[in-house]
């Protein structure tokens, strides 16, 4: 039988390719953009520890590491809290009561990054700065301040995604535990939270792919200090000196004197690359975990 | 006349401004089945999950009135609802197995409870799928996913699985609703095999059935825009009243 035409899949497939192809478009730009940088580099643009653009020797990899630290600190930081607190909002509060406070935050989550950075400036240098006051710190900027500044940046999303993830599961099966004589927390512990695990992964997930991308917030806390490969990787020097991220070098000024000079240019379209490339990595094994949470 | 298992005084439960059941009064011997036939929407459900303090988890629900099992008022301020549950177990329309094998899914509630050491697991899920009937079937593929057994199957692990707590009462939520008539059969079958160590409490429409298992038969009806208890006793009586009409009703459209 012959398909009808229908002008609502015309304008899915439309619409679906356009976004498909715009991402691909921004590959292939970046790509493209940053092939003088990996002729002159090659892989040690990824491996070398050495950024010095007047001398034309661009090594990303304390960036790389710094973006890892800061995200993967935060994700750390934000994962027990927000999965803690969606259960007890999925779990225990009253249906109106959780409506409430999901709503407070999501709002929460839309709150403009600069905000949660400027207050990062007020409050959450000192603190840290304190905190590490036995380790002899330099200052209160550094990786730690961003990754926990990052961590309340987060935590609503983990929060509210784990919380969908969670009343995703049939009431039913939760009566059903219920019925046997288990309480509440039982419920939560062996009927709700084992059969959302992929919806918390990919909470998880989509939680880390924002860490990694955020910029302005974590800019005004991190120091931006170039250069900062660590003596000890394995141990808490890395967090608790000043860094540079990915997204801190491209928001920096650095970006509009590279304009200018085209294997400077490559090497800052190289560290996009290279964050788009965990991004969409990130991004893609999430959705895979989304698609299959199916209850 | 032996003490009563469960009674019921005076219920009515409210769901805001709307009253669900007005003013139920009944009476459940041990062993026996309890049948509660009824129009949709009738209350039928929200009566017999009522029995174990299931509606205590819809928290529109305002429930007002006593029940009392083995004497004791379950709706008593300080009276653990869970554990309550746990002696009056209860099987809903759908069956609602767990991800996980059949094994799991029997021993679910025990494992979960603790009453129990892991040792003698094995031997509780026998024991209660050859009560459910369903041990012949699936004794040489415990491990396989529970999800893959037949609706009827299912329907029958669920029972297992309340079984294994040893509840006293089992509460039957339109349980072959969703049933072929061999299933069916199967689980009637039981149900006249189980109330030699259980009681039960059945929700049903098919006056058939209501018929061949009931050993007492109420009829809740909906009249003044709430489910009462219309007609209760034999269940040759109760189909037989014609004294009230929603009964005559429900017994001409059925």
């Amino acid at each position: 039988m012959q398909r009808r035409f229908s002008f609502t899949r015309l304008f899915s497939y439309s619409f679906s390719a356009l976004a498909a192809g715009t991402v691909v478009a921004m590959f292939v730009l970046l790509i493209l953009q940053s092939l003088p940088v990996w002729q002159h580099e090659g892989l040690s643009f990824l491996t070398g520890t050495k950024w010095f653009y007047r001398q034309q020797q661009f090594g990303a990899a304390p960036m790389i590491l710094g973006t890892m630290i800061t995200a993967f600190t935060a994700l750390l930081l934000a994962a027990p809290l927000g999965i803690g607190a969606a259960i007890f909002t999925s779990e225990f509060l009253h249906p109106r009561l959780r409506l409430t406070v999901k709503v407070v935050i999501e709002l929460l989550a839309g709150v403009p990054s600069v905000i949660y950075g400027l207050l990062g400036v007020l409050f959450l240098r000192n603190w840290i700065y304190d905190l590490l006051t036995p380790f002899d710190p330099l200052s209160g900027d550094t990786l730690l301040t961003g990754a926990v500044l990052l961590a309340v940046m987060i935590l609503p999303t983990v929060m509210t995604l784990a919380d969908d993830a969670l009343r995703g599961v049939p009431v039913i099966q939760r009566h059903a535990a219920r019925g046997l004589g288990l309480n509440s927390s039982e419920v939560a512990l062996h009927i709700a939270l084992p059969q959302s695990v992929r919806g918390l992964l990919a909470a998880l997930l989509l939680a880390l792919g924002r860490a990694l991308g955020e910029a302005i917030a974590v800019f005004l806390v991190v120091g931006r200090q170039d250069n900062q490969w660590p003596y000890r990787l394995l141990s808490m020097q890395p967090l608790i000196q000043s860094g540079q991220t990915i997204t801190t070098k491209l928001a920096s000024s650095e970006t509009n004197i590279a304009y200018g000079y085209p294997l400077h240019w490559a090497a800052i379209c190289g560290l996009a690359l290279v964050l788009m490339v965990m991004v969409a990595g990130i991004t893609l094994i999430s959705a895979s975990f989304s698609r299959r949470h199916v209850p | 006349m032996t003490d009563p298992i469960l009674q019921v005084s005076h219920l009515t439960i409210e769901a805001g401004s709307r009253t669900l059941l007005r003013d139920i009064s009944l009476v459940i011997a041990p062993h026996e089945v309890f049948t509660i036939i009824g129009a949709s929407g009738s209350g039928k459900s929200t009566l017999l999950k009522s029995l174990n303090r299931l509606v205590d988890l819809t928290s529109s629900l305002k429930v007002s009135g006593q029940v009392s099992f083995r004497g004791s008022p379950i709706y008593a301020p300080g009276v653990d609802a869970d554990a309550l549950r746990a002696r009056i177990g209860i099987l809903f329309q759908q069956p609602v197995v767990f991800p996980g094998s059949i094994a799991q899914n029997v021993i679910f509630g025990v494992k979960h409870l603790g009453q129990t050491r892991k040792q003698d697991w094995p031997e509780i899920a026998e024991r209660a799928l050859r009560e459910a009937s369903l041990w012949d079937e699936v004794k040489d593929r415990l491990q396989q996913p529970a999800i893959l057994l037949s609706v009827g199957q299912q329907q029958r692990l669920c029972l297992a699985r309340a079984l294994a707590t040893q509840p006293e009462v089992i509460l039957m939520d339109e349980p072959t609703s969703a049933l072929d008539p061999k299933s069916t059969e199967a689980i009637e079958d039981l149900i006249v095999r189980l109330k030699v160590k259980h009681t039960l409490v059945l929700v049903t429409h098919n006056l058939r059935q209501a018929q061949r298992l009931a050993d007492t038969l109420a009829f809740v009806g909906g009249r003044d825009g709430a489910g009462q208890v219309l007609a209760i006793g034999n269940p040759d009586d109760v189909l037989s009243n014609r004294d009230q009409p929603e009964l005559a009703a429900f017994l001409v459209t059925d």
